[in-house]
């Protein structure tokens, strides 16, 4: 997930969120994205 | 009076049933150490100006007329709502109303206050019971009363520091991925995190209404015991203590945490030592497998983050500056998960609570760490939020009950907790265990705490 990616998500959801905090938490989101893909993955592996 | 104040609630309520002590002299005693200690661990949000004289109201009460807790005193982190006392839920966004109290007691508040106990302070949080330490809350963060330089874990901090440091034997916490059971583990008190949905969380502000539960921090089990017996009179929690326990099949998941580079020495030591002394007790120690650790706590991390945000989707909108740095980041990034992912994340946690009902079909409890060390230093938050390693959050997802009780210490003199898990509805015999092992083990010793108040070299 990109900056971009997470900035438009966080705008769909009626959140405009200032630069620093962005880029101060978008390691953190990737990180939760990751999470969230790798149970995917290993539910979709059996 | 100092012994009587560090006697468990029975023996106090014992002597005040015998007129050796009032209640109000109990009551008054905790306040006079609370404004002599607190300032050393900042415990205390909010200290009831009504307690002593509720404890009071009950020595005027024939003994045969009151009820069981009748004039003993407990502490409520603050978010958990108290009649006639603010909740601010450890957050700048939260005092939208400045100084307005709470309307109506909580669930879990009521049912003490039933049983005859007296809210007696409220207690620090972590910010919307999410993350810390932080220093743009309303107030500094509570410290470790075994060393002030240190954290109390969280988010129940002020719940398990007031309890350490002895200023009242009991306080309410909540718990959603451990943060009843690793505060108590890092300041040395015993943490009972239920059955999930035993006690009522209305009346406490949701952070993951899935994994949220609420639960005693005590000086000791039989304490834990007894509130959680005021919570939930069906749970006969307190019924057995002290009774002997015979036949007992433990299964210790030494390899959920023996190999983590995370996990301290002193306290792998400590956990094999644990699992002897319960074999010295009669019980029969059976190493056992798990699922993979991470994975579970990924899918906890997943569901906790997806509700966070969206109960706090409205606040933010509206006071986002008010949400203090760390909190406010840590809620956004629930805002990359979509559905599908929070259905692959419940279904790994059925899967899960399967798993854990087929060995505990085959055990009394679950052995296993709380965290994997000792309370880290204020100075290491520095740059923000830090995960420090537990064995918390999976039992979240499932809804198994479990209690963190000391076991040890680290190097640093720091208390080390381990974890009992039980089947559902099986409180009574893990606070039975934890008393045994209490009684037979000398890891329950309090600090001593300073008068002065500490400074911190953070921030």
């Amino acid at each position: 997930m990109t900056l971009a990616e997470y900035k438009k998500r966080l705008a769909d959801l009626g959140l405009a969120v200032p630069e620093a905090d962005l880029k101060a938490s978008v390691a953190q989101a990737q990180r939760l994205a990751e999470q969230a893909r790798a149970l995917k993955d290993d539910r979709d592996d059996g | 009076m100092d012994d009587v104040l560090d006697s468990p609630l029975r023996r106090q309520q014992e002597l005040i049933a015998t007129g050796q002590v009032s209640a109000c002299e109990i009551a008054s005693a905790l306040v006079a150490r609370i404004e002599r200690r607190d300032g050393a661990i900042r415990s205390v949000v909010h200290l009831s100006p009504d307690a002593v004289a509720e404890a009071s109201r009950w020595d005027n009460v024939l003994p045969d007329d009151r009820p069981p807790l009748a004039g003993l005193c407990f502490g409520v982190k603050d978010i958990i709502d108290v009649h006639g006392q603010p909740t601010r839920c450890g957050s700048h966004a939260h005092l939208h109303a400045p100084g307005q109290a709470g309307h109506i007691d909580a669930v879990s508040v009521a049912a003490l206050r039933q049983a005859g106990m007296v809210p007696l302070a409220k207690l620090a949080t972590y910010e919307y019971a999410l993350t810390g330490p932080a220093f743009d809350q309303p107030n500094p963060p509570a410290c470790n009363p075994w060393d002030t330089s240190a954290i109390t874990g969280g988010s129940s901090s002020g719940s398990a520091a007031a309890v350490s440091a002895g200023l009242m034997r009991v306080a309410l916490g909540t718990d959603t991925g451990g943060s009843i059971r690793a505060p108590a583990a890092y300041c040395g008190v015993v943490g009972l995190k239920p059955t999930t949905g035993l006690v009522s969380a209305s009346g406490c502000f949701p952070l993951s209404q899935s994994l949220d539960v609420i639960g005693p921090l005590a000086a000791c089990a039989e304490d834990a015991a007894v509130i959680l017996e005021a919570l939930a009179p069906a749970s006969r929690a307190a019924a057995d203590i002290g009774q002997e326990l015979t036949g007992l099949r433990i299964a210790y998941a030494r390899d959920w945490f023996v190999d983590d580079p995370a996990a301290d020495p002193h306290l792998v030591q400590a956990m094999d030592d644990t699992a002897a002394l319960l074999s010295m007790l009669g019980a029969r120690i059976e190493l056992v497998t798990l699922p993979p650790y991470q994975r579970l706590e990924d899918a906890a991390t997943v569901i906790l983050q997806a509700e966070a945000l969206q109960n706090h989707l409205v606040g933010l909108r509206n006071r986002f500056d008010a949400y203090g740095k760390d909190a406010r980041r840590n809620l956004l990034t629930g805002a990359v998960l979509d559905e599908q992912d929070v259905v692959h994340a419940r279904d790994i946690a059925h899967r899960f609570r399967q798993e854990v009902d087929v060995l505990l079909a085959q055990h009394s409890a679950l052995l296993i760490p709380t965290t994997l060390g000792t309370a880290l230093k204020f100075t290491a938050f520095a740059d923000g939020a830090v995960w420090t390693a537990m064995r918390t959050m999976p039992f979240n997802m499932s809804g198994h009950p479990a209690i963190s009780l000391p076991c040890g210490f680290g190097a640093n003199g720091l208390p080390l907790g381990c974890q009992l898990v039980g089947g559902f509805g099986q409180e009574a015999l893990l606070c039975q265990l934890a008393y045994q092992l209490e009684q037979s083990s000398n890891h329950s010793a309090r600090p001593a705490i300073g008068a002065e108040p500490v400074s911190l070299d953070y921030p």
